[in-house]
């Protein structure tokens, strides 16, 4: 907000607040001292005098006066005199740089070859001190040591600094502009409180006074043995390690005033993370004539592990200079500690047969385990089949031979298992800790407090997707166009899901296997050629999605339906309303009050009706009319997910130039706007994005006064088209190049995030991830906004010599 | 060489898988760093650690921003909710009590908290008393006291939940599976069973125990309340003797703290170092916390009675007479008088818990508590607005109000004078905050039961069974302990005893609490009721007639709502701020049964309270 926007937003809060009799009592008190009509400016000064004065005093006074009835503190009114006004927004963002370099070097002989890359990745963000640096090296080795076996190994490593400090950039949203921003004066009061008031905090003073280090060092390797076997058998063998470690080192220094007390902190988090895998696989292939075999067996384990370590203490008096690396310094140590331990195992086979390589049978079955499982129902089994037809290699296709290139058909049905919750959700848990006591002595001291924190569920079990796939392959006109056409089915049964519980039992929910979920969807790409000149190709990709999910079964509970007179008429499924799971509903389907606008004047004695609404609040819909919102008011709104997507990529090349444009959309799909009932933030207190507001005068429908009683959840139509990418890339001449010894040489321009249209959300990118607080006692899980999507340009050189 | 070392390593993944996936265990789950119920909970040491997070859980309820008992004084004639800045507090209960609403929010009510944390302290009891047996003791008496101390957890649960919500499903055993078919029990049934359990329990948990676990004492005291609200006015008076002559009042000054200027024996008895003195007879039962005790940064032990209790004087409109901001928590870089520091003396208020007229002034009379240590009429004891200082940086060198006492500002609003313009008891909400900037009240331990409060139970059997005189002489304890005059026996009315209960118990006692189990007791015992022309009371129709948004305002439905609007001065009188006007119904004697218990409760049918949306859908219990 500018300065002028701002005294705007603050007056028409303070008039709203003090509402009609006080304006009449005290006229114009909150209108700029200069611009006081029908008032004269003694009396309109005397208003909070205790004693009246009598002579008017200079303008500078009136003006303190009028801005602190305005609530305006001491240094923001010190500011607006001095007419210093500072962008808060400017100061936090910033057109981030970002470098990523790469060198490798390659090598093939008869019996080995090798490949050996560095890389350095040093990225800022769009939040000033939002970066990391990434050192990565990569060696991949293979050798053959006689004419039957191979090995070799592929290996990474790399460092990663995740040790920046990022400006606390959501509280420049929340400073007035005549904030202090004096950080640099170090015998200001208003250093880390730039208004004096404990709500908004210079985005950048706690962190002077932070002192980080975030190392994550990542070690993978994949060491492999391949065995060639007389009559097509081959086994290969794997086993692929992973490694991280980070360290995370984190001080706050007790220089920071608002620290002080605590005398400066510490902590100390250490955490390796060790997972393994070994994948043993025979394969073999063979061909008889028209017939050809392809057979895989697979066997699977796999380990994950982690260790972690957090060491914190407090209260140095003072001695705190040596920062995290003296921390037994500190007179309050306090240790944690969290292992983690899971394992699983698979079986496979697969047999892949084609005749004629026209008509193509690939069956599978796989058998999985997961320790999540492990108290009863660890393994799941998981087969599949799928059939294709080349139709087009057949005799009778010949007349069409001259516009179809390729056309095959496919038909599959399969079974996939999803394994996707914490390794300990079946099992019972205790939540330790400490708590304190008093004894004789007057001494207090800790003594360990249990509590079982989770029910146990040994009956969980893998949750399975079956899924019937349809398909068609085709390719026209000499492979000017290509494409296809897929559509499917898919039946989920045993979701794994936290089913509410009646809280009373002392659980909110259990992990547990919910009935049935339905899945249809339909997918079209295609492909075209669409110029192809000897200078000038044009290439251009669609693709177009569209999915649709219901749940047709929960748990099982059947309840009595009633009529009217309360006569049971029959029964029906029980819906889990707590979680929003309705049968016969698509999961991501919002179900709430119906907000129909806003209060207006004149709507006092209804609006009133629903928990002391207001004109200028929210209006939601009492649906049964019976004065009070409660479930029964609830109805079935919009879509979290996208109705449909669509992707659209074209490649233009001329000569040496060539230029890519990709764009894509997602289409109907809603997401909470609370922040348009213009109550997020203390409006006494701070400030808030520029946005509309309903005032008497200004009587709008979908945005509400400033500190307005929300008491429903306002939603908003998330589409949009975005332009996410423009990439222009030049190949230099070879006979330039020739003459400096290089292989090849590219430059590339590209711009990402280049432009979106949301013709209907107004709260910045609509696909800004963002997250929701989950509240025990309210499943209107709240959503915040993330920070904004950067749009970055990118400028790069590759050469290969 | 190298060529060989590969043969092995290859070799030898191929065996290890072989051996793992061999192994029969090699899918079992394992928690390294969780404790399992089953091997943890198996003698009197495990046992004690579960009775450690019942006791944990009770500490939370005087904790914390908004601690819930905020709500129960709020829901009385003592004290209404101050915040004025934002929409979602409780001001209208009307609005503010719905099953649907937030009822468990820091911005909203913490009426749900009380469900909630209620059945989950019932919980950790439970989990106690289900594996009773199968635990190994030392003897009978290890096992009887571990036994007895679950009861009294469970009972100070139940006898909460009886009074908010009147009836309520009852659990007493552990669930290891889920159940969706809990009914809603008879209240006067669960206070029953209560009462046995709580004669278990006070005759075999120890006497001494360390502070902050369950006393006999404690279990007495909760027996009495027991006793009291089954109208057993006998058994509770017999056990109320046995307590204080255990248990005598702090009758002299003590602590370090004693020869402390501008204090009294009230500042003694309220102050963290009393709470840890051996020689402090009174305290029964106690909830601990302590600075720099739990090293996991945890905001929820700080009591921040301050931030909760004192008035908003950092007001932007806290203005000097000649209206300039008048008050600050940093002070001018050189100011060296600590009496300017109204931060460091008082906490930085932000006047949520807003006293009403009753409790800052009627209750505190000229004449019979001119002398009274806990009252307004001491100027120690209490601070007013006018007693705080301007202290702005900015007054200071060309302002001459800088250093002067208060004078409130001409032009304040209704609604400012709600927030940022009452008197506070200062000798009770004042604790040192000492690690944080902003001084809101640090880790302290707190009272839950103390003697003076048996004393009071005593004088309030006494009231029941018409005997006026014994009632004065045990009001009078306490009275004359903390410098008031004794009052006569024909003084004594439920009202001077509610009264007394408010001077000495105040963010001590679930006030809304015993004002329904005074209102329940009226309905049984049909005594009229003095202060209100002879009234009887019906227990039929407690909460008035129902229905969805009746919200009925009449007096002589329930002794509760007929208290509350005739003492409070914001109740029902038509004081308004910018999100509402303070109100209250007959039917919120008991408080809505949150939606979510219900709607997930597929099979069974708990019912909602008279008066609230979906007590249509409720069953005969």
């Amino acid at each position: 907000m500018t300065g002028e926007e701002f005294l705007d937003w603050r007056y028409d809060y303070v008039a709203g607040k003090n509402g009609e009799a006080y304006l009449e009592q005290y006229p114009q008190i909150f209108t700029d001292p200069r611009k006081l009509t029908n008032v004269n400016q003694l009396g309109w000064y005397n208003y909070d005098q205790k004693t009246p004065v009598t002579s008017l005093p200079e303008e500078n006074e009136l003006l303190r006066t009028w801005l602190s009835r305005l609530e305006l503190k001491v240094p923001e009114i010190d500011n607006y005199l001095a007419n210093n006004v500072t962008n808060w927004q400017d100061l936090v963002f910033q057109k981030g740089f970002q470098q990523d370099y790469t060198a490798s070097v390659s090598n093939k002989n008869e019996n080995s070859n090798y490949y050996f890359s560095l890389n350095y990745v040093d990225r800022e963000g769009i939040v000033v001190g939002n970066r990391f640096t990434n050192f990565r090296t990569r060696l991949n080795l293979e050798s053959k040591v006689t004419s039957f076996l191979k090995v070799g190994a592929n290996t990474n490593f790399a460092v990663r600094d995740e040790g920046f400090l990022q400006a606390d950039w959501g509280q420049s949203a929340i400073i007035s502009p005549y904030g202090s921003n004096n950080l640099d004066d170090t015998g200001s009061l208003y250093r880390r409180l730039p208004t004096g008031d404990a709500t908004p905090v210079n985005p950048f003073h706690d962190n002077s006074y932070r002192d980080r280090k975030d190392m994550y060092n990542t070690l993978n390797s994949s060491i492999y043995g391949i065995i060639t076997l007389p009559l097509g058998f081959e086994f290969q063998s794997n086993f692929t390690p992973s490694f991280v470690w980070r360290d995370y080192y984190n001080h706050e220094s007790s220089k920071n005033p608002q620290w002080a007390a605590n005398g400066g902190s510490t902590e100390r988090t250490n955490e390796k993370t060790y997972n393994w895998q070994i994948d043993n696989v025979l394969r073999w292939k063979k061909r008889f004539d028209d017939h050809n075999f392809e057979v895989t067996l697979l066997q699977n384990a796999e380990k994950g592990q982690s260790w972690r370590t957090v060491s914190t203490t407090s209260n140095y008096y003072g001695a705190d200079i040596l920062s995290w690396h003296r921390i037994q310094a500190g007179t309050n140590p306090y240790n944690e500690s969290d292992d983690t331990y899971r394992t699983g195992d698979a079986l496979m086979a697969r047999l892949f047969y084609s005749f004629k390589d026209k008509y193509m049978l690939t069956a599978s079955v796989r058998r999985d385990g997961y320790s999540a499982f492990g108290t009863q129902n660890p393994r799941a089994t998981f087969p599949a089949i799928a059939f294709a037809w080349d139709f087009t290699e057949e005799k009778f296709m010949k007349p069409t031979s001259d516009w179809l290139d390729y056309g095959k058909l496919r038909l599959s049905w399969g079974k996939n298992g999803n394994r996707d919750i914490g390794q300990y959700e079946a099992l019972s848990d205790m939540t330790s800790g400490l708590h304190p006591y008093i004894d004789e002595q007057g001494n207090v001291y800790l003594f360990p407090q249990l509590y079982v924190n989770r029910m146990a569920n040994p009956a969980l079990m893998w949750e399975s997707k079956s899924s019937y796939n349809i398909g068609l392959d085709f390719s026209l006109f000499k492979r000017r166009l290509s494409g296809s056409i897929d559509a499917y089915t898919a039946t989920t049964l045993d979701l794994l899901v936290d089913r509410a519980l009646p809280e009373i039992i002392g659980f909110n929910s259990v992990a547990a296997n919910l009935g049935q979920l339905n899945n249809k969807g339909f997918e079209v790409s295609l492909n075209g050629n669409i110029i192809q000149k000897e200078n000038f190709g044009w290439n251009s990709g669609f693709i177009f999605m569209i999915n649709r999910r219901k749940i047709v079964k929960l748990y099982g509970d059947m309840i009595d339906v009633k009529d009217a007179n309360g006569n049971v008429i029959g029964q029906k499924e029980a819906d889990d309303i707590k979680n929003r799971w309705f049968i016969g509903r698509d999961p991501d389907q919002f179900w709430n009050y119906e907000r129909v606008g806003v209060w207006q004047v004149g709507e006092e004695d209804e609006a009133g009706k629903y928990e002391d609404s207001a004109p200028g609040d929210f209006k939601y819909k009492d649906q049964n009319g019976d004065g009070a919102m409660t479930d029964a008011d609830r109805v079935f709104l919009g879509y979290k997910s996208p109705r449909f997507r669509w992707t659209w990529r074209n490649d233009f090349d001329y000569k040496r130039l060539s230029l890519s444009i990709f764009i894509y959309s997602n289409w109907g799909q809603e997401e909470q706007f609370n922040r348009a009932a213009n109550n997020s933030v203390f409006p006494d207190r701070a400030t808030d994005y520029i946005q509309p507001r309903w005032t008497p005068d200004n009587p709008i429908n979908d945005y509400a006064r400033i500190g307005s009683k929300n008491i429903g959840t306002n939603y908003v139509e998330r589409s949009f088209i975005r332009l996410d990418n423009i990439s222009l890339s030049y190949a230099i001449p070879q006979t330039f190049l020739n003459k400096v010894s290089i292989q090849s040489a590219r430059v590339s321009a590209a711009v990402r995030n280049v432009a979106f249209w949301a013709p209907h959300w107004k709260y910045g990118d609509p696909e800004s991830g963002g997250f929701r607080t989950r509240n025990p006692n309210d499943n209107n899980n709240e959503y915040t906004p993330g920070q904004p999507t950067p749009r970055t340009y990118n400028l790069s050189l590759n050469v290969t010599l | 060489m190298k060529k060989s070392i590969y043969i092995q390593l290859s070799l030898c993944s191929a065996l290890v898988v072989f051996l793992a996936a061999c192994s029969k265990d090699w899918l079992k789950p394992d928690q390294l760093s969780k404790y399992d119920p089953n091997t943890t909970l198996i003698n009197a040491q495990g046992m004690y650690f579960a009775l450690a997070a019942c006791e944990r859980n009770m500490r939370h309820e005087y904790y914390g921003d908004n601690a819930p008992i905020l709500t129960e004084i709020m829901q009385s004639e003592i004290a209404v909710e101050g915040t004025t800045d934002k929409a979602g507090p409780q001001v209208n209960m009307d609005a503010a009590l719905l099953p649907d609403a937030d009822l468990n929010n820091v911005n909203t009510t913490k009426v749900g908290w009380y469900w909630y944390e209620g059945y989950k302290g019932i919980k950790y009891a439970n989990t106690v008393i289900s594996r009773i047996d199968t635990a190994v003791f030392k003897d009978e008496n290890e096992k009887n006291a571990v036994l007895g101390a679950a009861y009294f957890h469970r009972a100070y649960r139940y006898f909460k939940l009886t009074h908010q919500f009147g009836n309520v499903p009852f659990l007493d055993r552990e669930f290891n599976d889920p159940k969706y078919d809990f009914y809603s029990y008879d209240r006067w049934s669960i206070l029953e069973r209560m009462k046995s359990d709580l004669e278990f329990a006070y005759q075999w948990v120890p006497e001494k125990v360390d502070r902050g676990r369950t006393s006999k004492a404690a279990c007495g005291v909760l027996l009495m309340k027991v006793c009291m609200a089954l109208t057993d006015f006998d058994r509770a008076i017999t056990i109320g003797n046995e307590i204080v002559a255990k248990h005598p009042l702090m009758k002299n000054r003590f602590t370090a703290n004693q020869n402390k200027p501008n204090t009294n024996l009230m500042f003694d008895l309220h102050s963290v170092e009393a709470k840890l003195d051996g020689s402090n007879t009174e305290g029964l039962m106690y909830v601990v916390a302590y600075p720099q005790v739990e090293l996991a940064d945890n905001p929820n032990a700080r009591i921040q009675t301050m931030r909760n209790a004192v008035p908003f004087w950092n007001s932007a409109n806290v203005k000097t007479p000649d209206g300039r901001a008048g008050t600050s928590v940093d002070l001018a870089a050189n100011e060296t008088d600590p009496s300017l520091n109204i931060n460091e003396n008082y906490g930085r208020g932000i006047g949520r818990l807003r006293s009403t007229w009753y409790f800052t002034n009627e209750i505190w009379r000229s004449d019979k508590e001119a002398n009274d240590m806990r009252g307004i009429l001491n100027t120690d004891s209490w601070r007013k607005m006018e007693d705080l200082k301007y202290n702005h940086p900015a007054l200071k060198s060309s302002n001459p109000w800088y250093g002067k006492n208060l004078i409130k500002p001409v032009n304040m609003s209704i609604e400012d004078t709600i927030r940022c313009w009452y008197s506070w008891p200062h000798y009770k909400v004042f604790v040192p905050d000492p690690l944080v900037l902003q001084k809101a009240g640090g880790e302290t331990p707190w009272y839950i039961y103390r003697s003076a409060e048996v004393f009071l139970m005593m004088a309030e059997c006494y009231y029941w069974k018409n005997d006026l005189a014994q009632a004065a002489v045990n009001l009078n304890e306490v009275r004359t302990r903390a410098g008031a005059s004794p009052i006569a026996a024909g003084d004594v009315n439920i009202g001077e005893i509610l009264d007394e209960r408010a001077r000495e118990l105040y963010y001590e006692e679930n006030r809304h609490i015993e004002l329904v189990r005074i209102a329940y007791t009226y309905t049984k015992t049909k005594k009229p009721c003095e202060i209100f022309g002879g009234r009887v009371y019906s227990l039929e129709n407690i909460s008035g007639p129902g229905g969805i948004n009746s919200n009925v305002k009449q007096m002589g439905v329930n002794f509760w709502y007929d208290r509350v609007v005739s003492k409070s001065n914001f109740y029902n009188h038509g004081v308004k701020q910018k999100f509402g006007e303070y109100k209250v119904s007959v039917h919120h004697l008991l408080w809505p049964v949150p939606a979510n218990a219900i709607n997930t409760n597929t099979k069974g049918v708990i019912n909602q309270n008279i008066g609230y949306p979906g007590a249509e859908k409720n069953v005969p219990r």
